[in-house]
């Protein structure tokens, strides 16, 4: 039997407590009642992403900066809904309906749809189950005060998925510049063990973005699957996948590489990405079909060009690194001109040009993302998408701070070939460019758009979230890269 | 009619290898060093030179005809250019993801030379303990017993699971992006030679000790050295390297004392 995962706001417009939402939250109660040693339990599904304790070929594995990235995790999904679907089966005839029990399956946070789906969803919001007494298990305290009481929202740059699905290839080589789908080509890679690797763009946004945004659970590696909104995002990254329209690696090295897991009876299993590939060999769909083109915070076109066959070569650097820490910050790039093979090359001009930003490290994620913009000319912000570059975010940065772990930083890639070519042509492109950070907020939702739903519990979070709205991260640099 | 595109020509490969793969000067070093080592120790085997294997150091008893050998500076200077010849045979082939990271994330006419000064950084750090090692053994004649090499590989395997060492090899796999230019970019590269250097001996000196002091074993030093490449090169299930690092090297500390 096939099932089909729905966009969880087209649930919440159906009734308020949709029987799909309803059941997941006593799921998740019931996953909560297990030992943490359980492998069905929610602790451990949560240590299955990552964990300092005890790590092993189950734990602590999930993938980042990789061309393995979405088959991980489609994988992860996989395994955490059918434990969850053989909870939902041995519910209470009260609790669920028949249909529910024999069909359950995970919703996706489809925000990037619109400006409505871009608000936490009511059923992680609300206080209580729909008995009004059972304290709510999708809702959590550890998010941004506003998100979790529906008065902000995600933005449109941390909801798009156009830039990803703009994408024409699924990987790069791990040239520490080349952009793609789904991630640098790489071993197996937790978090940043191959150093020349730089996440996918879906990987950066909406991915990175919405970890971030949502709130300290979700903005650290350790905790965000305990955040139940966290399996709905990752259902939409992989629904997002099922809508890109390039072809996926034949490489034998991505399709046979192996991951390990457990089943709903808690039995070891292991997956390939050759059997995760097609989500129908894993018995669902998505309610949708097709690219579902988002709202555009700035001219993201479709990059339509080939990728050249020759590496990427740095011509343009930061000298220093680069604190942010709330504020609105530029550094120089000092930019030359290319001396490698492009310099030889037929072609003028290159065909692909990066923006790299390295090394960002930092104890603690703020709950603000930057935005990156080149050489623009002013901080209007009606001026500035014009030199828009991509935003970056701090998912997993708190790693970068312990001793034992082996990354130097967050890496980001930007393809900037447009707005290369029209600095140039409007004859602004020179030995000395710009690079600005500009901080992002979470948008405020219009108050005649909001529901209420959770918003008498906010002020609890307040605090914590205004103090880590400007935590500083350090950018170790940004780097210009021509192919 | 239109001709059809032609597409551009593939470059040879040795300009591709250079292109993708600027740490290949890394490994004519090292074939260059190891050549060094083997020859060394057929040389002294066959009593060529008077000191008895590689890396023997000066003072080390190493028999009758070293017994009678007084200490001199020519044979100090000599056994810390083996120290080093060693350190480049055993070490820098582990520098190979840090040398082609900080290659490829340079300018390009900056290439060989970024990773070059990383390599001079880490060396110079490396340089240091073999220093002290073949100053002590040259005013102290001393030839260490066998179990003394299969006790400091046992050590070396419970060195394995400290904090301390688990830090350092994190340390070892790190990289950072260097400056692009001029003076502050050669800068850049040896203080990150160093600081890979200052990891790498946190992280493996009792290793160079063992196979420092084991001094006529070449074989020895080609197993160990494939110890701390795996460590600090491979990158699937990085994890379970430890592991499999301290068990090599109880299985080494036995064969060296039962073989």
């Amino acid at each position: 039997m096939t099932i089909v995962r729905r966009e969880v706001w087209s649930l919440e417009n159906e009734q308020a407590w949709h029987p799909i939402l309803h059941a997941y939250a006593l799921a998740v109660q019931e996953m909560r009642a297990r030992p943490a040693h359980d492998p069905t339990s929610w602790r451990y599904q949560a240590a299955v992403h990552a964990t300092t304790d005890r790590p092993d070929k189950f734990r602590n594995q999930c993938q980042h900066n990789s061309w393995f990235f979405l088959s991980w995790h489609r994988a992860y999904l996989h395994y955490f809904e059918l434990i969850v679907r053989d909870i939902v089966k041995k519910l209470p005839d009260g609790e669920v309906d028949d249909e529910t029990r024999e069909g359950w399956a995970l919703p996706y946070w489809g925000y990037d749809r619109g400006d409505a789906q871009r608000v936490l969803p009511p059923s992680f919001r609300q206080p209580t189950l729909r008995d009004g007494v059972t304290p709510n298990p999708l809702r959590i305290a550890q998010r941004d005060a506003g998100i979790n009481a529906g008065t902000t929202r995600l933005t449109v740059g941390d909801a798009s998925s156009v830039a990803a699905l703009a994408e024409t290839v699924f990987t790069s080589p791990p040239d520490g510049a080349s952009t793609a789908f789904g991630g640098a080509k790489t071993p197996p890679n937790h978090f940043r063990e191959s150093q020349l690797a730089v996440p996918g763009t879906l990987e950066i946004v909406p991915h990175g973005q919405v970890h971030n945004r949502v709130g300290p659970f979700m903005r650290s590696f350790d905790t965000a699957p305990l955040d139940p909104i966290f399996w709905l995002h990752h259902a939409n990254i992989d629904n997002i996948w099922t809508r890109w329209g390039g072809p996926d690696p034949t490489d034998t090295a991505w399709l046979d590489q192996t991951f390990d897991f457990h089943d709903a009876n808690g039995t070891p299993t292991t997956s390939t990405a050759e059997e995760v590939r097609e989500t129908t060999s894993l018995g669902y769909l998505y309610d949708d079909a097709g690219p579902v083109p988002g709202p555009l915070e700035a001219d993201m076109s479709p990059h339509e060009r080939d990728v050249p066959d020759r590496p990427a070569e740095l011509i343009g650097e930061t000298a220093d690194d680069i604190t942010l820490a709330g504020n609105a910050t530029r550094a120089a790039v000092a930019v030359g001109t290319p001396s490698g093979p492009l310099s030889t090359a037929e072609e003028a001009a290159p065909t692909r040009v990066y923006l790299t930003v390295d090394d960002v490290r930092g104890p603690v994620a703020p709950s603000i993302t930057y935005n990156v913009y080149l050489h623009a000319p002013d901080q209007d912000p009606t001026t500035e998408d014009d030199f828009f570059v991509g935003p970056i975010n701090f998912f997993g940065v708190e790693q970068t701070a312990r001793a034992d772990t082996d990354h130097g930083g967050l890496r980001f890639a930007f393809d900037i070939t447009d707005l290369y070519q029209r600095l140039r042509d409007a004859g602004r492109w020179g030995d000395e460019m710009t690079v600005s950070f500009l901080p992002v907020e979470a948008e405020t939702v219009p108050p005649d758009q909001r529901d209420d739903i959770g918003a008498d519990q906010a002020e609890v979070a307040e605090a914590a979230t205004e103090d880590l709205a400007s935590a500083p991260v350090d950018v170790g640099r940004v780097g210009v890269y021509v192919q | 009619m239109s001709a059809a595109p032609v597409a551009p020509e593939r470059p040879a490969w040795w300009v591709r290898l250079d292109w993708y793969h600027p740490e290949w000067t890394l490994g004519v070093v090292t074939v260059l060093a190891w050549a060094i080592l083997v020859l060394a120790h057929g040389a002294t085997s066959s009593g060529v030179v008077p000191v008895d294997g590689m890396p023997a150091m000066p003072g080390m008893d190493h028999g009758d005809a070293a017994a009678s050998t007084a200490p001199t500076v020519s044979a100090w200077a000599t056994g810390v250019g083996l120290w080093l010849v060693m350190a480049a045979a055993m070490m820098l082939p582990s520098l190979r993801t840090a040398m082609r990271t900080t290659s490829l994330t340079s300018r390009w006419n900056r290439r060989h030379r970024a990773a070059w000064l990383l390599a001079a950084g880490y060396l110079t750090v490396w340089a240091i303990p073999g220093l002290a090692v073949v100053t002590v053994l040259s005013v102290v004649p001393w030839t260490p017993p066998v179990w003394v090499t299969g006790v400091l590989l046992l050590v070396a395997a419970a060195w394995v699971a400290t904090p301390v060492r688990r830090d350092s090899l994190a340390a070892c796999h790190r990289t950072r992006r260097v400056p692009g230019q001029g003076r502050r970019a050669d800068a850049a590269c040896a203080r990150e030679g160093v600081r890979l250097g200052l990891a790498c001996v946190g992280t493996c000196w009792l290793i160079m000790l063992a196979a420092t002091l084991a001094t006529h074993d070449v074989l020895l030093m080609a197993v160990l050295t494939v110890v701390v490449v795996a460590e600090k090169v491979v990158e699937d299930r990085r994890r379970r390297l430890p592991a499999w690092t301290a068990g090599t090297l109880v299985v080494l500390a036995f064969g060296v004392f039962f073989l």
